[in-house]
């Protein structure tokens, strides 16, 4: 009995304790060869990813790889976060400019230089400007930009012709298009409004373009680099449309959610927004399930210096918790991702239009292409060809600068801040936080 | 009035069984071959143990220590720790808005919901414990929000109850009022999460309720003859013969709403908005590690509140000598 007791005990520790270490987690013991690769997105991009996987691992039949989707962009980010803190990040993983310093700054991405050198990687389809997208401030390569993504004007254009408005042309100034979205909401119907607020709120691509259609610039070397005063007059922009109506409430905006099923236009509630251009077809399929109109595309307006274009790239990376084994494998898988033909038919540049040229030229010919992917993909063409557009990389810090900008745009348009005070607030949050995020290297 | 002096009768009978299982305990013990018996048997008892003793040393002594020490240090992800001595805490306390922002927002959260959950769940517990009829499917029911009110889908329901165009707004307008929209409004925002958490009510009212059952039916009896109205009833006996049930559901809830997260960060994305008026403490924490990479000072806020909770678990319990009435005591 009594023997019998222990013993039971014993098992149970024996069994208990290798059960716990386990929980460390990050040990690699699978095979040479079988990888784990991480991206974000659900439904339709989960589909075509594993479509990709398929395709590679067909390709190269003694490879494996263990998929890590996660659905929501930001969960994603915190969740590579906890990985990369605890060595544990997946060997492959999904990167994008914005955010790449974040990693690449604190060794968590391993240069891929050697790779490129070795010719391991082809990365000779990809245009100068879009490369640079994928490099560190120390000039290495981070991540290999697969997909390309800029900030667009979008509008209902049903909601346009019903009020008799015109369709927003390339050529268009930041006033006719302020005088634009003036006009429509005189005669939008009570409940609907002519521009979405996010936007103002926003530290990607709206700003951006309007920072550099001023000659300005977002990033120098010091940090924050654009003039105080073009903070205060986008803001001072924004707020009027909003107090004359043009704009969705101020409770629209902070009770909005951040889900393409949820937006306003999406739903029908507001005529324009400014979202990336890979949401197109996405955008266009739910407003077409709303019954709500059908949704075009142009970029957006053009400032005192010009076309103020940026985009920004997602890639792959490798994590440096990859292990040496499975390195040969996960290099080849980018490769392929990046230039097989067949793969990237496959993906459909569903995060961003595909980055090597002769493959968009082929993704624009094909017959059977949904005219939203073609219609993204000719813009990305038109912009990349015609408007010189800047590459954007986030330094270090950019996450916590970008929520500073949201929380002091939101102070305005609640009327708890004048958009002086505003500019200020964020101004002083901002370089503390990339102050601040610098230090810690 | 001696008549409603709370008596010690119902602990009596926990004591005397207690008292039963001593003396075999004494003979067993003094017998030569039952030591080594003991030994096997606490042998055995850790081993049991083992696998729980393994996981408090790995999962939550080490990492403890391990903030600990990065509390002291400026750590980012990938680099080394930085030793920096109280610089952390020195930012925390005087040279971060963000910080009192998320401690004011979680005091007012524990001063109005701790004792305002309490109040509600024992009032309903009074309720649920006379004899009505379908009682446990009252119960059963009652306590489905505290099942499923820390979830996810609860606080997207809480939108839609508080939006501007949301269900409260909505009856408002029935009778001409139109309310703000208590999400968007920072002055609202708050307090629309206290609401949230007091309707999680289930778990305090199940252990009230149980704590309301022990209370000898005779002690409202004699104080009934004696002339007590329901008030003073309520007052000098359930209240003194609660008080240990009570404190008990203070402290547990207490220390869940100083660490209350996921509400807040279901209902901002994350953010604290609008303004940082939902930036509880717990998600600026997470904020600071897992959005901006500062681990040091992340592990230095852990450590402030961990201090924060056990002071004012300290306080409640030397408060408690004044108030919470057990048994035996005279």
């Amino acid at each position: 009995m009594r023997g019998h007791r222990l013993g039971i005990a014993l098992a149970t520790a024996l069994l208990a304790v290798p059960a716990l270490a386990g929980c460390g987690g990050g040990g690699d013991e699978s095979p040479p060869g079988s990888f784990r690769y991480s991206w974000w997105g659900s439904g339709e991009r989960n589909e075509r990813t594993q479509a990709v996987i398929d395709l590679f691992e067909k390709a190269a039949p003694d490879s494996a790889i263990e998929t890590e989707p996660t659905g929501d962009f930001n969960a994603y980010w915190e969740k590579l976060t906890v990985q990369s803190a605890a060595g544990g990040a997946p060997c492959a993983v999904q990167m994008q400019s914005r955010y790449m310093a974040d990693y690449s700054e604190r060794n968590h991405l391993r240069p891929l230089d050697e790779y490129v050198a070795n010719g391991s990687i082809d990365i000779s389809g990809i245009p100068e400007s879009i490369l640079e997208t994928g490099k560190g401030s120390d000039g290495k390569l981070y991540s290999i930009p697969t997909g390309v993504f800029l900030y667009a004007s979008l509008w209902n254009k049903d909601m346009a012709d019903q009020a008799g408005l015109p369709a927003p042309e390339p050529s268009w100034t930041w006033e006719q298009w302020e005088a634009w979205l003036r006009s429509a909401a005189a005669v939008l119907p009570e409940g609907k409004y002519a521009a979405d607020l996010y936007p103002a709120t926003d530290f990607s691509g709206s700003f951006f373009n309007w920072v550099f259609s001023h000659g300005g610039q977002v990033f120098g070397p010091e940090g924050l680099a654009f003039d105080r005063q073009l903070l205060v007059d986008w803001w001072t922009m924004w707020d009027g449309l909003r107090r004359d109506g043009v704009t969705i409430t101020t409770d629209m905006l902070i009770e909005r959610g951040e889900a393409i099923e949820e937006l306003p236009i999406s739903t029908g509630v507001v005529l324009w927004n400014s979202q990336p251009q890979n949401q197109l077809p996405q955008t266009s399929a739910v407003a077409a399930d709303n019954g709500v109109g059908a949704i075009g595309m142009t970029k957006l307006p053009n400032g005192p210096a010009g076309a103020g274009e940026t985009f920004g790239s997602n890639g792959l990376s490798l994590s440096t918790s990859c292990a040496e084994d499975d390195l040969p494998a996960a290099v080849r898988f980018i490769d392929f991702f990046l230039n097989d033909p067949e793969a990237a038919m496959a993906y459909g540049s569903t995060n961003g239009v595909v980055s090597v040229e002769s493959l968009m030229q082929q993704q624009i010919d094909a017959p059977d292409v949904r005219p939203e992917l073609r219609e993204q993909l000719q813009l990305v063409q038109t912009i990349v060809r015609d408007y010189n557009p800047q590459g954007l990389v986030v330094p270090v810090g950019g996450r916590a600068a970008s929520d500073a900008f949201t929380r002091a745009a939101q102070s305005v348009f609640l009327g708890q801040a004048s958009p002086d005070q505003a500019a200020d607030a964020f101004l002083a949050e901002a370089a503390g936080a990339m102050r601040q995020a610098g230090r810690g290297n | 009035m001696p008549a409603i002096e709370p008596a010690t009768r119902a602990r009596a009978p926990v004591a005397s069984a207690r008292a039963d299982g001593g003396p075999d305990h004494h003979r067993v013990r003094r017998r030569g071959p039952a030591r080594s018996e003991r030994r096997t048997e606490a042998i055995a008892g850790y081993l049991f143990l083992a696998p729980w003793l393994v996981g408090m040393l790995v999962i939550t002594v080490g990492p403890m220590l391990a903030s600990l020490y990065l509390a002291f240090t400026d750590y980012t992800t990938g680099g080394t720790p930085e030793w920096v001595g109280f610089d952390n805490f020195i930012t925390m306390f005087t040279d971060d808005p963000r910080y009192w922002a998320s401690v004011r927002v979680t005091l007012l959260y524990v001063l109005v919901s701790v004792p305002a959950l309490l109040a509600f769940a024992l009032a309903l517990a009074m309720l649920l414990n006379r004899g009505i009829r379908g009682l446990p499917i009252y119960r059963a029911a009652f306590y489905i929000p505290s099942l499923i009110g820390g979830s996810v889908a609860i606080a997207v329901l809480w939108r839609q109850v508080f939006g501007s165009q949301g269900l409260v707004n909505g009856v408002l307008s029935a009778v001409g009022i139109t309310g703000p929209s208590y999400l968007a409004d920072p002055a609202w925002a708050p307090w629309t999460l206290i609401v949230l958490n007091v309707w999680t009510f289930g778990a305090p009212m199940i252990i009230f309720l149980a704590g309301l059952r022990q209370i000898p039916q005779e002690l409202y009896d004699a104080a009934e003859i004696d002339g007590a109205g329901r008030l003073r009833r309520f007052w000098h006996i359930t209240l003194p013969q609660l008080s240990p049930v009570l404190l008990f559901n203070a402290i547990i809830t207490m220390i869940g709403a100083f660490q209350a997260f996921t509400a807040a960060y279901v209902l901002s994305n994350g953010t604290g908005k609008p303004l940082d008026s939902t930036l509880f403490y717990t998600l600026y924490l997470y904020q600071s590690g897992f959005s901006y990479y500062q681990f040091g000072y992340a592990s230095a806020m852990a450590w402030v509140l961990l201090l924060a909770i056990a002071a004012a678990t300290a306080g409640m319990f030397l408060a408690a000598r004044r108030w919470v009435f057990y048994g035996d005591e005279r």
